[in-house]
């Protein structure tokens, strides 16, 4: 099967003098990658890094596009990164509902899709015209996983979704990002400390503790 | 139009700070405004009142006093005048449309005007209803009289002394209405009626007047003449378009200094304005940071950091609006009438398309600050942190 997202070993500044180095990940469409390590061993700083979040000292990171692999940029162009992404922490902008984030998110990222589906699938179709921060724990991130489809990118960082969330809430977080990956074909690479949940991964990644 | 949304979006998480400073800007916006409307509409008023008036003759006293006594009749008169030496100097050959005026009582807070048939000349008919006086006794009231006291043509009153009843009337003597005269500012708060009713009422047989005012068709006689009155005689003679002139020149230093008030305030709100701006990228650049991470160009949040500004700034010329019309319906209940702002001076100006325009594109600059503060953060670190 062929690379989706392939990254060198990338090496990222943290603090002065000192650098973090990741190995090197390549990830294939369809795949589910679960990255798990102590707290500090840098699943964060990682992902951001291939998010083109995070500036790095050395390496690169390819994603495929059209079935080439193209070498990105770091900071990359945004639109054309290719990636989506879940952060830890739902964010969602102050007074906006549940509807106007998820324009919001089409809007940053210049799409028109319908995700109605996805929200239905998601069991957040009750809840479309109140505010973001008024939902559960367990709602925010679904609809923060439902904002990363929006995407349409075939590479899918989630860095840590499910670590404020109940055993439930978690699974069917992860359930959801399946349903995702089998009808986008995209590839995921998830961050946790659930140990639980790798029982789900197609592979795992296990990040050692810094030095 | 996405943009506008989101940032009305983050307007309404932070409506009060936002609020409080639109209408600190609008504060500012209005002073300017009413300032330029204040001083435009006194000049227009003076313009208007004193069109045609080149000579006063009235008891000494202050010449301000006097132009606000008996040009624009919103002062007391500082006393009489005989009118025998008045009329000695009004037989000067320049001296043409004398207009003589003599206080009489009040009508509630309306003054009754005794005057001659020249100051019904220079009012003119073309609003009148009904007809000018031709005998004592008879009188003409002011449209906003005769709204206020719910008199008209036929109708009967008496003065009293004063502004209160209190202080002695004259019930006696009855004056009939014969006319309701729809004029512009003073006139339309003033009772007229003949010289001679104001002399029977108080039994003047001396017929003082309390003014006479008149046009002098010499320039040089203009010039000369009222200081050869205040030399030869116990009258004041002033020329009532260099009082007013000295008047406008007092006015404008006040205006001057309120100006300068104003703009102080103006420049507060703006400087809250940046600093609302800044504090809310800080707070929330996490959320700018997922935007960016979401996929959206730095033009992308720059549209959403500057429409705040924008939409703060149109709020406040929307309040500006506001005030501006709450200012000329309410102008009547803090200005006195003779002073109120004519229509014409309340009409949009130059001065307010500069301010506005001032504001909005002050509003898109101070939002380039925090826009570019924005492009100075770690997105990894802003998302870390959160």
């Amino acid at each position: 099967m062929d690379n989706i997202l392939q990254a060198s070993e990338l090496a990222v500044p943290v603090g002065i003098n000192r650098q973090l180095t990741f190995p090197p990940l390549q990830l294939q469409a369809g795949e589910l990658v679960i990255m798990t390590g102590n707290s500090g061993s840098g699943k964060s700083t990682w992902m951001h890094a291939l998010a083109g979040l995070q500036g790095i000292a050395s390496g690169h990171v390819s994603i495929a596009k059209h079935g080439q692999l193209s070498r990105t940029h770091c900071p990359p162009d945004w639109r054309q990164s290719g990636i989506g992404f879940i952060p830890q922490r739902p964010f969602f902008w102050p007074s906006l509902t549940v509807k106007g984030n998820l324009d919001l998110a089409q809007w940053c990222k210049g799409s028109q899709g319908d995700l109605q589906s996805w929200v239905e699938r998601m069991g957040l179709t009750h809840c479309m015209h109140q505010q973001a921060h008024s939902l559960s724990l367990g709602e925010q991130q679904r609809l923060s996983a439902i904002r990363a489809f929006s995407h349409d990118a075939p590479v899918l960082l989630a860095d840590e979704p499910t670590a404020s969330l109940d055993r439930d809430n978690a699974t069917a977080l992860i359930e959801s990002l399946r349903a995702y990956q089998q009808v986008s074909q995209c590839a995921v690479l998830l961050a946790t400390h659930d140990a639980s949940l790798a029982a789900m991964a197609d592979r795992i990644i296990e990040l050692p503790s810094p030095s | 139009m996405k943009a506008l949304a989101f940032a009305f979006a983050s307007l309404r998480h932070r409506l009060g700070s936002a609020s409080m400073i639109a209408l600190v800007l609008s504060l500012g916006i209005i002073g300017m405004a009413l300032m330029d409307r204040a001083e435009k509409g006194m000049t227009m008023q003076l313009r208007n009142s004193l069109d045609g008036t080149d000579l006063l003759l009235c008891a000494k006293g202050s010449p301000t006093q006097s132009i606000l006594a008996h040009v624009l009749h919103v002062d007391v008169a500082s006393g009489n005048i005989p009118s025998e030496t008045a009329d000695q100097w009004l037989k000067h050959p320049d001296i043409r449309h004398v207009r003589r005026l003599a206080y009489g009582d009040q009508l509630g807070e309306f003054r009754i005007l005794g005057c001659d048939s020249a100051t019904w000349l220079h009012i003119g008919e073309s609003q009148l209803t009904g007809r000018w006086p031709s005998q004592s006794m008879e009188a003409v009231i002011g449209s906003t009289v005769a709204q206020a006291s719910s008199l008209s043509v036929g109708d009967v009153f008496h003065g009293s002394h004063g502004m209160v009843d209190d202080l002695g009337d004259h019930a006696h003597q009855d004056y009939r209405v014969v006319g309701i005269v729809d004029a512009s500012n003073p006139w339309d708060r003033i009772i007229f009626t003949p010289l001679s009713s104001v002399w029977d009422i108080h039994q003047d047989k001396d017929h003082a007047y309390t003014a006479v005012l008149a046009s002098i068709d010499n320039p040089m006689t203009r010039l000369m003449l009222p200081a050869r009155i205040q030399k030869a005689s116990k009258m004041m003679a002033i020329s009532p378009a260099m009082e007013g002139n000295r008047m406008m020149t007092w006015l404008n230093r006040g205006g001057q200094i309120m100006q300068i008030m104003t703009l102080l305030l103006q420049l507060i709100g703006f400087i809250s304005l940046l600093l609302l701006l800044h504090a809310h990228v800080r707070e929330h650049r996490s959320n700018y940071a997922l935007m960016r991470a979401m996929g959206s160009t730095w033009w992308q949040v720059f549209q959403v950091v500057a429409w705040q500004n924008v939409l703060i700034v149109l709020a406040a010329l929307s309040f500006t609006v506001i005030g501006l019309l709450m200012a000329y319906f309410s102008q009547s209940l803090w200005l006195p009438s003779a002073l109120n702002i004519p229509n014409q001076a309340w009409a949009p100006s130059t001065l307010d398309a500069v301010m506005a325009g001032v504001a909005l594109i002050f509003s898109g600059i101070s939002s380039v600050g925090p826009w570019l503060s924005l492009k100075k953060i770690s997105l990894h670190r802003a998302l870390v942190d959160a």
